[in-house]
C-alpha cells in the first residue's frame, strides 16, 4: 500500500468576481517533493499558494494535507497555522517593530516553545543562514540580501512540512539574483519539506530542480520533470506560453 | 483657479476689518441680560457699540484687571459690571472719571458715589431660595444667612464658594459687617457642619432643583431662573427680623474708563444705562433685576426694596478695599 | 524675464512670508512662556510648594487621562479597522467626531448623565475626549501594517499570535497618540474649572494658575507660569517621536490592505464591544445633550418637544451671530493653514529624521503650551501701540488659531506627502517648474485632498477653541465663549441645543469629506 501524499488539491477553484482564477486545479505532492508553478503574470500562481496555506478559502474542490481535509468548498477545516505550512512571502513579510534574532524567535514561541528554547533555537537558524551576528539589528536596517535570509530562517526554523516560494529572489538585480540562487540549494538541503516556488524565472525553477507545472488559464497542467523544460530559457517560455 | 482662491481669501480677510465702533462697553453682566439693552441703546442713539463680555470663571475681574492693564491705552469707553465691589476699586485706583449726570437722581445713595464715578442700578438680592416639599412640616431653610452654619441647617444646604462674583462681594460685606476672624471662624463651622460649598450661585441652585439639596444661598436671578424652568422653588430674603442686618442687595453698577477715547458717547450710555426705562428692562427680562428707584414699572413678581423686604446697610468702599485679601482667604480655606 | 515674476518664481520670497507669518501665529505669542525658562525667576517659581505640588498633580491627572485614552482608543481602532465586526465602516466613521467637540460639552454631558463632579471625573472627561488621539493614529498604523505580515504571524502562531504582532506594529502610533492625548489633558482649563466648580471639593490643576496669576500680577506672569509644563510635554512628545521613528523603521503604506481578523463565533461581542466604545465616546453624550435640551422642571407647563424646539431656535436666534463669527474665525484660520502647512510640511520630508523632530517640535510649541498660556503670551505681544487696530480686530484671533493647530495640519500633510514618489516633483524640475509649482501642484499632486482636509481641521479646532478665545477680546464673541458662559450660568436647555448646533457645525466639514470620500470610492469602483 503506498503512502497517501503529502498534499492533494481536488478540482480546486477561485473566482475573483466575474473573472475565473483557478479552474478546477489538482494536484499530489509526496512529502519532500519539489515543484515550480510557473505562470505569466496574474495567472493566480500566488493565489494557489494562499490556498494550499489557508489564508483564502477556495470557491469549490478540496485541499488535503496528509490525507485530512484542510478546505473543502468554501470551508477552511484546518487553520492556516495548524496546516504545518510555511510561506516566505514575495515582500518578505518580516515584522518590522522586532529585532531580527525576535522575528524568529517570535515565531517560535508562538507554537508553544519557552523563550530560552526559542531563542536558542532562532539564533541557531540565524547562523546556519550567514546572520548570526545581526541578531539585534531591526529588519529595515539589513540588505535586501540579508532580509531575505531573514525571511527563509523564520520560515524553516517552524520545521514546516510544505514551504511555500512566492517569487522570493523577485526584482533582485542579476548579481544578487545569483547569490540568491546558491543560497536557495543551502536552504533546500537544509529542509526535508515538501517546496512549492512560484516563479517566471527558468533559473529559479532549474535551481530547484524537482518539477515543473504550468498555470495557464485557471488550469494547471501535468507536471513535467525540470530537466527536461528548463534546460533553457527558451524550452521554458515555451512550456510558459505553451 | 488658484489665483480666485486667493481672491476669496483676500475678500475673506477684509470682511473680517469692521469699523471703528462709536463706544466700546465692558460688560460683566450675562450676555444674555445684557445684549438686548445694548441692541436698544444702538437703536436709541444711532451709534455702534463694541462689547467686550467677560465670562464666568473670571467673573468681573477679567474685565476689571484688563482695565488696569490697558490703564496707559485704555480701550474701554464704560465699564458695566453686574456688581459694585469691583468698580469701587477701580475709582479708587484712579481709573475711573466722574461724570454726575442728572439720570441718577432717585438711586438711594448708598448706591451710587457723591464724586459721581459710579452709579448703581438693577439689583439681585441675596436670598434662600428652597424647595418645600424637602421639609417635613414644623421644618424650614434658615432665616437668617448667619444660622446657615447650624448643624441642621448646614448638612441639607450650598451656597457658592465665595471666590468670585456676587457670593466674594457678599461675604467680604460680611466680613466688613463682623470682622475677618468672626467670619473665616463661621466658615469653617460651615466646612465642619457639612454645608457645602458649590462652583457657584447656578450650580448650587441646579442642587436644589435636582432635589440633592433643600435650600441654598444665591441670587434672586438664579431663583428666577430656576422658577421659569419649572422648578418648585420658593425664595426666602434672609435676616429680616427686628434686630437682623437684612437682605443684601448687590446692584449693578456702571463708570466711564478714565482716558475713555468717546467720552461723550460714555456719557450718553450712563444716561441710558441708569435710566427708569432700562431699569424697568432689567426687571422685565429673564434675570428680573430689582429696582432700586421705587416707583419703577415692573411685574409683580419681582420684589420691592424697602417694601417687600429690608436691605442691609453697607459700606461699600470698605467692601472694596478688602475684597482681595479675603478672596485670598477665602480661597485657602477652600481650596485644595 | 526679470522683475516681479521671477521674484514669485524664487522659492525665498514665499519662505520669508511663511517663516514670518508663522512666526506672528506661532512663536511670538510663546516668548513671554519661553523667556520664563532663562529666567531664575521662571524656576524659582516651581520652589514654591504649592505651584509644584499644582504641577504634579497636572502632570499625574493626565498621564492618567491619557492612560484611559489609550485604554478606549487603541481597542476602539483595533474593532473598527481590523475585525469583521458589523458595520466597522461606521464605527470607524465615529471615531474622529468625539475630538472635534469641545472637550467641555463632553464634560457637560457625562455630569448630565452621572451627576459627576470633581477631579476623578475631570479625569475621565478628558480621557474620553482625547480617546480619539490613540484611536485615529492606532488606526492609521494597523491600516499601514503589511498584508504579508500579518498573514506571516497568522501561519506561525494563529489568530492570537497574529492580533499581538499586529497590535506591537501599531504600539508606536497608539503610544505617540497617548502622549497628544496627555498634552490635550494638561492643556485643558475648561474641563478642570468646570469639574471644580461643580464639586464640593474644589481642586486646582496648573492651568488655573495661569489664568490666576493674570489676577494679582499681569499676563506675562502667567504666561511664564507655563514654561515648566511646555518643557516637559515637549521632552515627552520629542521621545515618543524617536521611539515611533525607531520602531517604526521604514514604514511605507502597504501596498495590499493586511486583511481583518476573522471572529466568526464572536461578531456579536465585537459588535457589543463596538457599541460600547461608540457610547462611551459619543452617542451617550449626544443622547444626554439632545435629552438636555427639552428638559425641564416638574412644574413645567410644556412638553418635552415643545421646550426642545423653543431651545433650538433660541440657540439659533440667540447665537447666529457668535456661530458666523466662529466660522469666520475658522475659515480665515483654515485659509492660512492651507498657504503655511504644505511649505513645512514639504521641508519636514527634506530633513533626517532627528531634523525632522526638532523642527516638528518647534512648530508643535503652541499646541504644547495651555491654551489660557498662549493666550496671555499673545496678549503681553500684541496688545500694544505698534499693532494698533490689529489687536482689537478680527484678524487676530485666526492668526492664533492658525498658529496654534497648524501642527496638527503639518503632521497630516506631512504624513501624506511622504507617499507621494519623490521623481513627480523631480520630474517638474527637469521640466523647469519654480519651487511654489513643484510643491503646489505636483508635489502636493493627489494628496490635495488632504490639503483640504487639514485646513478643515484646523477651521474646526479654531471653531471649537475655548480656552485661548475666553481671553483674546477680539474672540470673545464666539460661539465657544457662549457656550462657555452659558454652561456656568443656568440655561440648560439653551445650553444643550446650542452645544448640539455647534457640533453638527463641527461634525459637517469631516461628515462632508467622508461623503465625498465614498462616493469618489464608488465612481472608482
Amino acid at each position: 500500500m503506498s503512502a497517501a501524499p503529502l498534499l492533494e488539491l481536488f478540482e480546486v477553484s477561485k473566482r475573483f468576481g466575474a473573472r475565473a482564477i483557478l479552474d478546477g486545479v489538482s494536484l499530489r505532492l509526496p512529502a519532500g517533493a519539489r515543484l515550480t508553478v510557473a505562470g505569466v503574470s496574474g495567472c493566480g500562481k500566488t493565489t494557489l499558494l494562499r490556498l494550499i496555506a489557508g489564508l483564502d478559502a477556495p470557491d469549490g474542490g478540496q485541499v488535503l494535507l496528509g490525507g485530512a481535509p484542510a478546505s473543502r468548498g468554501r470551508r477552511v477545516l484546518l487553520p492556516p497555522w495548524r496546516r504545518g505550512v510555511q510561506m516566505v512571502f514575495q515582500d518578505l513579510a518580516l515584522w518590522p517593530t522586532r529585532s531580527v534574532l525576535q522575528n524568529v524567535a517570535d515565531a517560535l514561541r508562538a507554537q508553544g516553545r519557552s523563550r530560552p528554547e526559542s531563542d536558542a533555537r532562532a539564533a541557531a537558524a540565524l547562523a546556519r543562514l550567514g546572520l548570526g551576528g545581526l541578531q539585534r539589528r531591526r529588519p529595515h536596517t539589513l540588505s535586501g540580501g540579508e532580509q531575505r535570509r531573514l525571511a527563509f530562517a523564520r520560515a524553516l526554523s517552524l520545521e514546516p512540512r510544505v514551504l511555500l516560494l512566492d517569487e522570493p529572489f523577485a526584482s533582485l538585480d542579476p548579481v544578487a539574483r545569483g547569490e540568491g540562487l546558491a543560497f536557495l540549494d543551502e536552504v533546500l538541503a537544509a529542509t526535508a519539506a515538501a517546496v512549492i516556488l512560484v516563479t517566471h524565472e527558468p533559473a529559479e525553477a532549474r535551481a530547484l530542480r524537482g518539477d515543473l507545472a504550468v498555470l495557464r488559464d485557471g488550469k494547471l497542467l501535468p507536471p513535467r520533470p525540470c530537466s527536461d523544460t528548463c534546460a533553457s530559457d527558451a524550452a521554458f517560455a515555451a512550456a510558459l506560453l505553451g | 483657479m488658484l489665483r480666485r482662491r486667493w481672491l476669496w481669501a483676500a475678500a475673506a480677510v477684509l470682511g473680517a476689518c469692521g469699523r471703528e465702533p462709536d463706544l466700546v462697553v465692558y460688560c460683566a453682566l450675562d450676555r444674555d441680560y445684557s445684549e438686548p439693552i445694548l441692541e436698544r441703546f444702538e437703536q436709541h442713539t444711532g451709534l455702534r457699540v463694541q462689547a467686550q463680555f467677560d465670562v464666568e470663571q473670571s467673573k468681573t475681574v477679567g474685565l476689571v484687571n484688563r482695565i488696569i492693564q490697558e490703564a496707559a491705552r485704555p480701550r474701554a469707553d464704560v465699564f458695566w459690571n453686574n456688581e459694585i465691589a469691583h468698580t469701587i476699586r477701580l475709582k479708587n485706583l484712579g481709573l475711573t472719571e466722574a461724570y454726575a449726570s442728572d439720570m441718577t437722581r432717585g438711586i438711594p445713595e448708598q448706591f451710587r458715589d457723591a464724586g459721581g464715578h459710579w452709579t448703581g442700578f438693577g439689583a439681585r438680592a441675596r436670598v434662600i431660595a428652597y424647595r418645600a416639599d424637602r421639609f417635613a412640616p414644623g421644618e424650614g431653610p434658615p432665616r437668617s444667612v448667619l444660622r446657615m452654619v447650624e448643624p441642621e441647617h448646614a448638612r441639607r444646604g450650598a451656597m457658592a464658594a465665595p471666590l468670585t462674583g456676587t457670593t466674594l462681594t457678599h461675604f467680604t460685606a460680611l466680613a466688613v459687617l463682623r470682622g475677618r476672624e468672626a467670619l473665616l471662624e463661621w466658615l469653617r463651622r460651615g466646612l465642619d457642619n457639612g454645608l457645602q460649598y458649590g462652583g457657584g450661585n447656578a450650580d448650587v441652585m441646579r442642587r436644589v432643583n435636582e432635589k440633592d439639596l433643600a435650600w441654598c444661598l444665591t441670587d434672586t436671578d438664579d431663583a428666577a431662573a430656576a422658577r421659569r424652568n419649572g422648578h418648585p422653588v420658593t425664595v426666602l430674603f434672609p435676616d429680616q427680623g427686628p434686630d437682623e442686618m437684612g437682605t443684601v442687595l448687590i446692584p449693578n453698577s456702571v463708570c466711564i474708563v478714565k482716558g475713555a477715547r468717546h467720552r461723550s458717547h460714555a456719557e450718553r450710555f450712563v444716561d441710558f444705562v441708569t435710566s427708569p426705562e432700562v431699569e424697568s428692562l432689567l426687571a422685565a427680562g429673564g434675570a428680573q433685576q430689582i429696582p432700586l428707584r421705587p416707583g419703577v414699572a415692573a411685574p409683580p413678581d419681582v420684589p420691592v426694596p424697602g417694601q417687600d423686604f429690608h436691605v442691609a446697610t453697607i459700606d461699600w468702599n470698605a467692601v472694596a478695599l478688602q475684597l482681595e485679601e479675603r478672596r485670598r482667604d477665602f480661597e485657602e480655606l477652600l481650596v485644595r | 524675464m526679470s522683475g516681479p515674476r521671477s521674484l514669485l518664481r524664487a522659492a525665498w520670497p514665499w519662505w520669508l512670508l511663511v517663516v514670518s507669518l508663522t512666526a506672528a501665529a506661532s512663536w511670538l505669542p510663546l516668548l513671554p512662556t519661553l523667556g520664563a525658562l532663562f529666567s531664575a525667576d521662571g524656576w524659582n517659581a516651581l520652589r514654591d510648594p504649592r505651584l509644584g505640588a499644582l504641577f504634579l498633580r497636572t502632570l499625574w491627572l493626565s498621564a492618567l487621562a491619557s492612560g484611559i485614552a489609550m485604554g478606549l482608543g487603541v481597542p476602539y481602532a483595533l474593532l473598527a479597522t481590523r475585525t469583521n465586526v458589523p458595520g466597522a465602516a461606521l464605527f470607524a466613521l465615529l471615531m474622529p467626531l468625539p475630538l472635534l467637540l469641545p472637550p467641555l460639552l463632553i464634560a457637560q454631558a457625562w455630569h448630565g448623565l452621572t451627576g459627576m463632579d470633581g477631579q476623578w471625573a475631570a479625569v475621565l472627561c478628558l480621557g474620553l475626549a482625547g480617546a480619539p488621539l490613540p484611536a485615529l493614529l492606532t488606526a492609521h498604523a494597523l491600516a499601514r501594517q503589511a498584508a504579508g505580515a500579518h498573514e506571516a504571524a497568522l501561519l506561525c502562531g494563529g489568530p492570537r499570535f497574529a492580533a499581538a504582532e499586529m497590535l506591537r506594529s501599531a504600539w508606536p502610533a497608539a503610544l505617540l497618540g497617548g502622549v497628544l492625548a496627555f498634552l490635550f489633558a494638561a492643556a485643558d482649563f475648561s474641563v478642570p474649572d468646570y469639574m471644580s466648580f461643580l464639586a464640593e471639593e474644589k481642586f486646582f490643576v496648573y492651568s488655573f494658575e495661569i489664568f490666576n496669576r493674570s489676577r494679582e500680577a499681569d499676563f506675562r506672569g502667567g504666561a511664564a507660569a507655563a514654561a515648566p509644563l511646555v518643557l516637559v510635554i515637549a521632552l515627552l512628545l520629542y521621545a515618543s517621536l524617536h521611539w515611533r521613528d525607531a520602531w517604526s523603521g521604514a514604514e511605507r503604506a502597504a501596498a495590499r490592505p493586511a486583511p481583518r481578523l476573522r471572529v466568526p463565533a464572536g461578531r456579536w461581542l465585537l459588535l457589543t464591544a463596538a457599541l460600547a466604545g461608540a457610547a462611551l465616546l459619543l452617542l451617550l453624550p449626544l443622547g444626554r445633550i439632545l435629552y438636555d435640551t427639552g428638559m425641564a422642571g416638574p412644574a413645567a407647563t410644556e412638553a418635552w418637544l415643545q421646550r426642545s424646539a423653543r431651545a433650538f431656535s433660541d440657540a439659533l436666534a440667540r447665537g447666529r451671530g457668535d456661530l458666523l463669527r466662529s466660522l469666520q474665525t475658522g475659515a480665515l484660520a483654515g485659509a492660512l493653514v492651507l498657504l503655511l502647512a504644505p511649505w513645512w510640511a514639504a521641508q519636514l520630508l527634506r530633513l533626517g529624521r532627528r531634523r525632522q523632530r526638532l523642527l516638528f517640535l518647534l512648530l508643535a510649541l503652541p499646541l504644547l503650551a495651555p491654551g489660557v498660556g498662549f493666550g496671555m503670551g499673545a496678549i503681553v505681544v500684541y496688545n500694544r501701540d505698534l499693532f494698533g487696530g490689529f489687536y482689537d480686530s478680527a484678524l487676530l484671533p485666526p492668526l492664533l488659531m492658525a498658529g496654534r493647530w497648524l501642527p496638527l495640519a503639518v503632521f497630516l500633510l506631512a504624513e501624506r506627502l511622504q507617499r507621494v514618489p519623490a521623481n513627480q516633483e523631480e520630474a517638474a524640475q527637469l521640466a523647469g517648474a519654480g519651487y511654489r509649482l513643484r510643491l503646489f501642484r505636483y508635489r502636493l499632486g493627489v494628496q490635495r485632498p488632504a490639503w483640504w482636509l487639514a485646513a478643515a481641521l484646523v477651521a474646526v479646532f479654531a471653531v471649537r477653541e475655548i480656552d485661548l478665545a475666553i481671553l483674546l477680546p477680539a474672540a470673545n464673541q464666539s460661539a465657544a465663549v457662549r457656550y462657555y458662559m452659558a454652561l456656568h450660568a443656568q440655561r440648560d436647555n439653551f445650553v444643550a441645543a446650542f452645544g448640539l448646533v455647534m457640533a453638527l457645525v463641527l461634525f459637517l466639514p469631516l461628515m462632508l469629506e467622508a461623503a465625498w470620500r465614498g462616493a469618489r470610492a464608488r465612481d472608482e469602483r
